[in-house]
């Protein structure tokens, strides 16, 4: 809405193409911008933000035949039929109201019109429909559980596209975008807001870097100055010094004096970045540390190695235990329908009696195995 | 018994106790800092009061298990120490939970934040399943988050054993939203499939961003479980008319979770669903969850530290940082996802609705 | 917490070793005239929270969970500068909520003052208020610094041994037959796989029930501080294998029959213990050996030899402890009389009684006092006496 109300306003830059490059294209790339606020987004921004219009000298009314020769402020604008006409047409036929556009007649409002940006109205038409489809189709691959589906998702959009560019079945086509959109208005208007959040973002890294970059500068600035006032000061000191010794002393007094000035810079090259700076690229490094390590990783059901254990024994449907006697007898069924699961105790008692045959227990790994049930036992089988 | 005091006077002088930040029914929460290293803390001071009743059993229960899991999705038990006539738990510090996160409404949420929050949900879980422990309160309120994004089961208020067979265990648990149809049958002998349901709950919260199945009463809540997932049958469900506190709710039919869930991709309606079957022994377990497809599908879960965080734990997280330097990377980096719109009026409605749910099980068996 | 037995703070923190034992008991050696007293205690003790326990309803399991809180809190103090029986109560309150049997604080109170009081005891100063007992929990948990986590010896032997049992209904013992699938045990077939039902050691009738029992028995002594919890399990199915008639009938054939030919000699015709047919057909192998099955096990048979002799040096010291008096009311000690009395020889020393120990108790407690005085008027300084005995002393 905004750029339209801008062009009216007269603030559109105008293009003027002589004659005989008449079938030369519009100089500057279009750009789409996908941020733009506009629904039906008249004519294509240049990277400043101002759109540029195209015009040339064949330009010629079609519904009143006045042309540039005649009318050199002849203005052709567009209409959402993708027919052309002048601003006086224009005022004249719309300024009441909705009226039948002269050529194809579909109804029209003055404030549909848009400037033209390209010669080949086609491609204006295009644009503006791709800018529409845009709007509405926003699946991204991670919305998909696989690639197959996601290209499937692709080419339905393109077909819808080529319909709508074409003409083809309108009325098809556009209850096919309407159930599209109901479908899928939660999962659009989360990824507008993520589109949103990616530019702002975007625009957040760019104003870290610009930050960076002028205080880069400034530390540049303030270390020269440093240097040259040292410098300045050096040289005082040795004609201050040359002053005060004899001849014999002079070499070794300008000797030392750059030996020391020679370590001074040597020092502050070491500290070379200064406070800010050093903050600055900490700051730079950790966040790209957390870019880095955030990295998404497929998932991994386990972190440890507990199941590990599983081999050590197999559960069995069913066995006969006492305790779980209630349950095996439960005729009702109270406990299955609540859910109570028998197996569970069993695979407890079981966990618990094999976790511990692995080990030695508290440390006395140096018992042997096989034979000291002998010693052991026969001891206690004379007591029995 | 002096030196056992000698000792307890050491420990407790490594805790310093800051400002009150929460009040419970058996305890009172306070920041705190680990006197050493300034590491921050919560130090839950349990109220013995005038040794009436001897310690609440809620209080019992947290302090057994916490002392003996250690995970690092389950919240820590850092120490123990009594001062006077009080116990105090020194916990890790979490600045913020789940309910919140969901309530911003100023947060996006991407699949694959969900799937994220799910697994360590599900990994937490797992692990007190395979101690053979209930957590009974499973909620976004108990799902606390770390600053590095890492989500860990908190309040072990109402856990127990489970797996002897022959045991009661009482029907009573669970907040109302998130309690399974068998609790409200008044089942007696259950298993790890309660804390399933309340998952699963938790899950479609996630997606919806306002609970999923809110009843008034007990009554209502079985009415709108039935309502959203259909009346079991005894094909369904086989015994559950013979639970003890069965009653017939009418008849509502099953409509396709697709319905409600209408962004979700066919992997998530699955582990939703198997997390909502009505037979307890068929609801699929912690372990199995961790294996499901959803979870290895695209998109990855989201690394930790890139979840949404809301606003309170971004501002709580600041002075963490090192103010010397330009926090502005990191700042922007957490901003990333946060986006201005306009506040919403169920936010208020269902922190009403939660104020109000008056579900305070007692302990028992 | 049942399987992660090595991670847990039973393991880490209350395993402990004899000489760590002894030097707890230390202070209250200066005040017992015979070392041996302090055994009889800790099976008075036992007796006691057993006592209580029972009268309470808990489960075995909380009892036994009551019982080793009580050992560990003396692992950090004294019998004479604490009033035992207060402490007794709030382990059985504790244990009862820690075990999710709960029982309100006013029945413990009441049964304690009951059980206590009565005659062999004659603890007639147990305070009734609730507070007392609720301060004392509040000590004891602070004590067990809140470690309230117990394991016990009785889920490995449940997974151990299966009791084979002919009376059983038939449904019963068709399942039964189903879940022996798995057969055949031996040390170089790799991982066992306990759950077919295989490697699960078959105890005649009664047997797994005897072996039940005699766990029940270690919590007399202290073996529940020293030892994890399988090995006491592994050591009372050992014990049971010599001690239960009908088992130690099979252990005897199997042996005789192992030692005179080689494979197929037991087989199904010998009758004690029962194997279903589809075994015998698909492994011809001998009858089960119980010794063989200890052996095979991978833990440290001479621990498993070491806590067996702990158990029955606690036998020999419990058939010297009588009780006078009130009949005895629990039944703990019923799988197991008849082996004590025939394999131990008859009592050594002294019988000692539930009576002679109050009063062992009672003059440990009260020389204790005095000694505090003394030191509070010979030093002139006030001594810091623990706020703990204050307490207790008021109380009892």
């Amino acid at each position: 809405m905004a750029n339209r109300m801008n062009f009216l306003q007269g603030k559109t830059v105008r293009k003027v193409i002589p004659a005989n490059a008449s079938h030369s294209r519009s100089s500057s790339t279009p750009q789409v911008n996908g941020t733009s606020a506009t629904i039906y987004g008249g004519g294509v921004k240049d990277p400043s933000g101002r759109i540029t219009e195209y015009s040339s000298e064949d330009d010629q009314c079609p519904v009143c035949k006045s042309d540039k020769y005649l009318e050199k402020r002849l203005r052709l604008l567009v209409s959402s039929c993708y027919h052309k006409m002048c601003e006086s047409c224009i005022d004249r036929l719309f300024t009441l109201g909705p009226a039948p556009c002269p050529i194809c007649s579909k109804v029209l409002r003055k404030l549909a019109f848009t400037p033209q940006t390209f010669e080949d109205l086609g491609v204006e038409k295009e644009i503006a429909v791709r800018r529409r489809i845009a709007k509405e189709f926003k699946k991204r691959v991670e919305d998909f559980s696989n690639l197959r589906e996601f290209n499937d998702y692709l080419e339905d959009v393109e077909d819808i596209t080529w319909n709508l560019i074409n003409d083809i079945d309108p009325a098809g086509t556009e209850a096919r975008i309407t159930a599209y959109r109901e479908a899928n208005a939660a999962l659009t208007l989360l990824n507008t807001q993520r589109e949103e959040a990616y530019v702002l973002s975007l625009r957040q890294a760019e104003d870290l870097e610009r930050k960076e970059k002028e205080m880069r500068a400034e530390e540049q600035r303030r270390e020269e100055e440093e240097e040259r006032a040292e410098r300045e000061s050096g040289k005082r000191d040795i004609i201050d010094r040359l002053e005060r010794a004899d001849d014999a002393d002079a070499a070794r007094v300008v000797r030392r004096t750059r030996r020391e000035r020679a370590e001074r810079e040597a020092n502050r090259k070491g500290v070379a970045p200064g406070k800010g700076a050093q903050a600055l690229l900490r700051a730079r490094l950790a966040a790209a540390a957390a870019t880095a390590a955030a990295k998404d990783t497929p998932h991994v059901p386990f972190q440890d190695n507990y199941y590990a254990y599983e081999d050590m024994f197999v559960l069995q449907p069913v066995y006969v235990d006492p305790t779980s006697e209630a349950v095996r007898k439960d005729r009702e069924g109270i406990m299955r329908a609540g859910g109570f699961r028998v197996e569970e105790a069993w695979e407890r008692a079981l966990r618990s009696a094999v976790a511990g045959l692995d080990l030695w227990p508290l440390g006395q790994e140096s018992v042997p195995n096989p034979q000291p049930i002998d010693q052991g036992g026969d001891v206690i089988m004379s007591a029995a | 018994m002096d030196a056992v005091e000698k000792a307890n006077a050491e420990r407790q002088k490594q805790w310093a106790k800051d400002q009150k930040v929460g009040e419970g029914t058996y305890a009172v929460v306070y920041r705190g800092r680990e006197a050493s290293t300034g590491r921050k803390v919560a130090i839950k001071k349990i109220k013995v009061g005038q040794f009436k009743d001897g310690l609440d059993m809620s209080a019992i229960r947290e302090v057994k298990y916490l002392r003996e899991l250690k995970h690092q999705n389950i919240i820590e038990l850092l120490d123990v120490f009594s001062s006077k006539t009080n116990l105090n738990l020194v916990l890790e510090f979490l600045d913020s939970d789940l309910e919140m996160i969901i309530k911003d409404r100023a947060l996006v949420f991407l699949p694959a934040d969900i799937k994220s929050w799910m697994a360590m949900t599900f990994r937490g879980l797992e692990f007190c399943h395979r101690n053979w422990i209930l957590h009974r309160d499973l909620k976004p309120n108990n799902l606390l988050i770390a600053s590095d994004g890492q989500l860990k089961i908190a309040d072990f208020g109402l856990a127990r054993e489970f797996g002897d067979p022959g045991y009661k265990m009482t029907c009573q648990v669970i907040t109302r939203w998130y309690r399974p149809p068998e609790l409200l049958f008044g089942s007696r002998y259950y298993s790890s499939a309660v804390d399933i349901w309340s998952v699963g709950c938790i899950f479609a919260e996630l997606m919806l961003r306002t609970p999923y199945l809110a009843g008034e009463s007990d009554m209502d809540q079985l009415k709108t479980i039935f309502r959203a997932l259909g009346t079991p049958t005894e094909q369904d469900w086989p015994g559950h008319t013979k639970l003890p506190d069965y009653v017939p709710i009418g008849q509502f039919p099953k409509t396709p979770l697709r319905d409600l869930f209408t962004a979700a991709s066919a992997d998530t309606l699955n582990l939703l669903s198997q997390c909502l079957v009505y037979e307890p022994r068929k609801r699929i377990a912690a372990k199995d969850a961790l294996s499901h497809s959803y979870f290895f599908a695209h998109p990855y879960p989201s690394h930790p530290s890139k979840l949404p965080k809301c606003a309170a734990q971004l501002t709580a997280a600041l002075p963490l940082e090192e103010l010397d330097g330009n926090t502005l990377s990191g700042k922007t980096n957490r901003l990333k996802r946060k986006l201005t719109s306009p506040p919403d009026e169920t936010k208020t409605r269902s922190a009403v609705a939660r104020r109000l749910d008056f579900t305070k099980p007692t302990p028992g068996s | 917490m049942a399987t992660d037995f090595w991670c847990s703070s039973h393991y880490k923190r209350w395993i402990v070793d004899r000489a760590t034992l002894r030097q707890t008991r230390a202070d209250d050696l200066l005040y017992v005239d015979d070392p041996e007293y302090l055994d009889f205690l800790a099976i008075y003790f036992a007796e006691l929270v057993a006592k209580l326990g029972k009268q309470l309803h808990l489960a075995q399991r909380a009892i036994a969970t009551a019982t080793v809180f009580f050992r560990r809190f003396y692992l950090k103090n004294s019998y004479c500068e604490t009033d035992p029986f207060i402490v007794i109560a709030a382990c059985c309150y504790l244990a009862s909520k820690a075990e999710e049997w709960p029982v309100h604080i006013k029945n413990v109170v009441s049964d304690a003052r009951r059980v206590f009081s009565q005659e062999p005891y004659n603890v007639k100063n147990f305070p009734s208020d609730n507070s007392k007992l609720a301060e004392m929990e509040f000590y004891l948990v602070d004590n067990l610094e809140c470690d309230l986590t117990v394991f016990h010896p009785y889920r490995t032997l449940l997974a151990l041994c299966k009791s084979v049992d002919g009376s059983e209904d038939p449904s019963a013992v068709q399942e039964e037959e189903a879940g022996e699938v798995g057969v055949g045990l031996s040390a170089e077939e790799g991982p066992r796989y306990w759950g077919t039902g295989e490697g699960q050691l078959e105890l005649p009738p009664n047997g797994l029930q005897t072996a039940w029992f005699i766990v029940n028995d270690t919590y007399r002594s202290e073996l529940c501080l020293l030892y994890p919890p399988h090995l006491i399990a592994i050591a009372a199915i050992y014990l049971t294998c010599i001690f239960h008639p009908a088992t130690h009938e099979t252990v005897a054939a199997v042996l005789a029959s192992s030692g005179a030919a080689a494979a197929g000699a037991g087989g199904p015709a010998d009758p004690p213990p029962r194997r279903s047919s589809r075994q015998a057909a698909e492994r011809k192998k001998p009858a089960q050996d119980p010794l063989a099955f200890l052996a095979e096990l991978n833990v440290s048979l001479p621990l498993v030899a070491t806590i067996a002799q702990e158990i029955i040096a606690m036998y020999t010291l419990w058939e010297r402890y009588r009780e006078d008096g009130a009949p005895e009311a629990g039944t703990p000690a019923k799988g197991t009389p008849d082996s004590r009395r025939d394999d131990e020889p008859g009592p050594g020393g002294a019988t000692v009684s539930p009576t002679i120990l109050t009063a062992v108790l009672t003059k440990m407690r009260e020389a204790r006092m005095q000694d505090y005085a003394h030191q509070l008027q010979s030093s002139g300084r006030p001594v810091a006496v623990n706020r703990m005995l204050e307490r207790t002393q008021a109380a009892g």
